[in-house]
């Protein structure tokens, strides 16, 4: 320790004399923020531990008690932490106290009150100290600690100080100390009404800080089990164990335990409301709803140039109509026929014209089909052919359906009796 | 909106209502009265209130079914553990990350604030760990991972998916930390079946596990 430390212990000790003296004429349970005035330098000792504050009380602690009682009071020694000492010192001062009074000396009396009161302030102040920091401690949640395993230990060492606190409070009872008072009004005043009560509100505090580290350590020993259960699981997986929660749904004790899926919750709007408030309502939202997006269609004139047209510019490519490969011959031989006023032959007009025999099948099909079509498209319209067609047929064979032409004649309707004269090929 | 229906909304929506996730509604279903509304609303939908916790004040509430007689529901819950078997692997395999990023007995316990800069500071000092956060995105729920630019970015993306799926909730609006949701809670649950179903091996310290200890009654 420095001799600046020491210079600002006497500053802050100087400075504050008059708060350390409220202080420790107070009762057990200190002075409020708003008793004890003087601020100067206090910080500082707050800081050191040499004024305790809990819950913006103030009070002076156990060191402090000490030295006070050490530089005030002649024959004064430290009271000891262990409490049976003490209760042993409080029987001298008692019996002492009873001498004076027997004596008749008031000023003996009065100090040896004095003496009483502070080492009852002193054991009232370990105790308090004590479950202050057990407090602390429990309410923290013992996070100074990243291992489960540290932490129950933890819990298990704070467990430990508070049953030791709890033995030595009972050496402290109303049936042990009322005795020593011999009937006498000032140490039944300053053992029973002030050290007893004192310390009765200091049990039940410790009863309430037993009571939450009961449930700390159930919540530890609780994530120790989750932490174990996962590592035994995860292990187990990585083993290559599959993994079916499907049999958990016969699991008597978990079956009720699944989560229940979505349902959906969706209504409509309307839905008959004849309530003012609620039609308000509705009408107000659907006031409220966005426009419907339109395609805003501006006059095609007014586009400008450049800008795309709403239909192509360029022209369809048209494939130039082929006309059916029939059909010139077809117009040839009624040209011919006009002409000659006597039946046609599509055979003669095919050789006649220089065309291959070999194509002769081909071309009796092609102008077959063409003039069927050439009939439907006629008969559709609610016409009929100006020229009849006479086809010349084979005699239909026993074993199939299809009729083998070998010729068509083109005439005209009224001349279907007309005699066919076939040329005569070369 | 009444509490009575805010509660019923997300529960019939498969929500949970815990601490972390919904403190406001939490506290008001420790109440008695407003439990067993909740449970009378739920009654006639083919519906219980299940609970996680302690039974006289749960962590967690949730939907569970009234019964099984149902075809549909037990369809229902045949894709409901479906669903649980699929997130059980990538939770255990981002609670290892996790724990051993953190350097401690953490697992994404209900509550557990999941600290973002803790995280990456650990992941970006291991290559082990950055190559453990990685492999998550082999994972149909950490998929979002695989297009991460670096390591940040993919612890990142898999918070986001733990939040989505509602096993986290961010701290607060500003923080990049997160808490654990009672719905970890359920994850929970099924692990203690999985365990006791397939008599896999128990947890040591048996005898030190029960649920009340009266160790420190004086």
């Amino acid at each position: 320790m420095k001799a600046e430390d020491w210079k600002r212990l006497g500053q802050s000790v100087a400075a504050n004399a008059e708060l350390l003296e409220l202080l420790a004429n107070s009762d057990e349970l200190g002075i409020t923020t708003q008793e004890k005035g003087q601020k100067k330098l206090l910080s500082w000792l707050i800081a050191k531990n040499l004024i305790d504050v809990d819950d913006g009380v103030y009070s002076l602690s156990s060191l402090m008690l000490d030295l006070g009682a050490q530089i005030s009071m002649t024959g004064f020694e430290r009271a000891a932490l262990d409490l049976e000492e003490s209760i042993i010192a409080i029987t001298n001062l008692c019996e002492s106290y009873g001498s004076a009074r027997d004596s008749g000396s008031v000023d003996r009396m009065a100090r040896v009150e004095k003496k009483l009161s502070l080492r009852l302030r002193q054991i009232i102040k370990a105790i308090r100290s004590e479950i202050v920091s057990t407090r602390m401690f429990v309410e923290a949640g013992f996070n100074f600690s990243n291992s489960l395993s540290d932490q129950l230990r933890e819990i298990r060492h704070v467990a430990d100080r508070l049953v030791h606190i709890h033995d030595r409070l009972s050496l402290f009872t109303y049936e042990s100390l009322s005795p020593l008072c011999h009937d006498d009004r000032t140490l039944h005043r300053v053992i029973v009404k002030f050290f007893l009560s004192a310390l009765s509100k200091q049990r039940a505090q410790l009863h309430d800080l037993i009571s939450r580290l009961n449930k700390l350590s159930v919540a530890v020993r609780k994530r120790k089990r989750q932490r174990q259960l996962i590592l035994v699981v995860d292990a187990w997986l990585d083993s290559g164990n599959i993994l079916d929660l499907l049999p958990m749904q016969d699991a008597k004790t978990y079956s009720g335990n699944i989560r229940a899926q979505n349902i959906s919750l969706s209504a409509h709007a309307v839905a008959g409301h004849t309530d003012a408030d609620y039609v308000a309502q509705l009408e107000s939202i659907i006031a409220s709803l966005p426009l419907p997006k339109e395609r805003i269609l501006r006059d095609v004139a007014q586009r400008q140039e450049g800008e795309y047209s709403l239909v192509p510019d360029v022209e369809l490519e048209q494939e130039e109509e082929v006309p059916p490969f029939a059909e010139p011959h077809l117009i040839a031989m009624l040209e011919a026929y006009k002409q000659a006023q006597a039946p046609q032959s599509a055979v003669d007009y095919w050789l006649l014209n220089g065309h291959p025999e070999d194509d002769l099948k081909v071309w009796l099909c092609a102008l077959d089909n063409y003039l069927l079509v050439l009939q439907s498209e006629v008969k559709n319209t609610g016409g009929k052919l100006n020229f009849s067609i006479v086809p010349e047929e084979l005699p239909m064979s026993r074993y199939s359906a299809n009729q083998y032409i070998t010729d068509i004649w083109i005439c005209s309707e009224h001349a279907l009796d007309q005699p066919r004269v076939r040329a005569m090929h070369c | 909106m009444s509490r009575l229906r805010e509660c019923l909304e997300i529960l019939l929506r498969g929500g949970f209502i815990c601490p972390f996730s919904q403190p406001d509604l939490h506290q008001a279903m420790l109440d008695q009265d407003l439990a067993v509304r909740v449970e009378q609303g739920l009654l006639p939908l083919g519906r219980v209130l299940a609970c996680i916790g302690d039974e006289a004040a749960p962590d967690t509430f949730y939907a569970g079914y009234a019964s099984l007689d149902s075809p549909q529901d037990r369809q229902s819950v045949a894709s409901e553990l479906t669903w649980l078997r699929d997130q059980i692997k990538p939770l255990l395999d981002f609670i290892r990350l996790y724990s051993r990023a953190e350097g401690s007995d953490v697992y994404l316990a209900p509550g557990e604030e999941v600290s973002f800069s803790r995280l990456i500071e650990a992941i970006e000092a291991n290559t082990t760990y950055a190559e453990m956060l990685r492999d998550l995105a082999g994972h149909q729920i950490f998929r979002r991972i695989s297009s991460a630019r670096d390591n940040k970015d993919s612890l990142g993306r898999a918070l986001e998916a733990l939040t989505d799926e509602g096993f986290l909730v961010r701290a607060n609006t500003q923080s990049a930390n997160y808490v654990v949701t009672g719905k970890m809670g359920y994850v929970f649950m099924a692990l203690e079946w999985v365990a006791a179903y397939h008599e896999i091996a128990e947890p040591e310290n048996r005898h030190e596990l029960a649920a009340v200890q009266g160790g420190l009654e004086l």
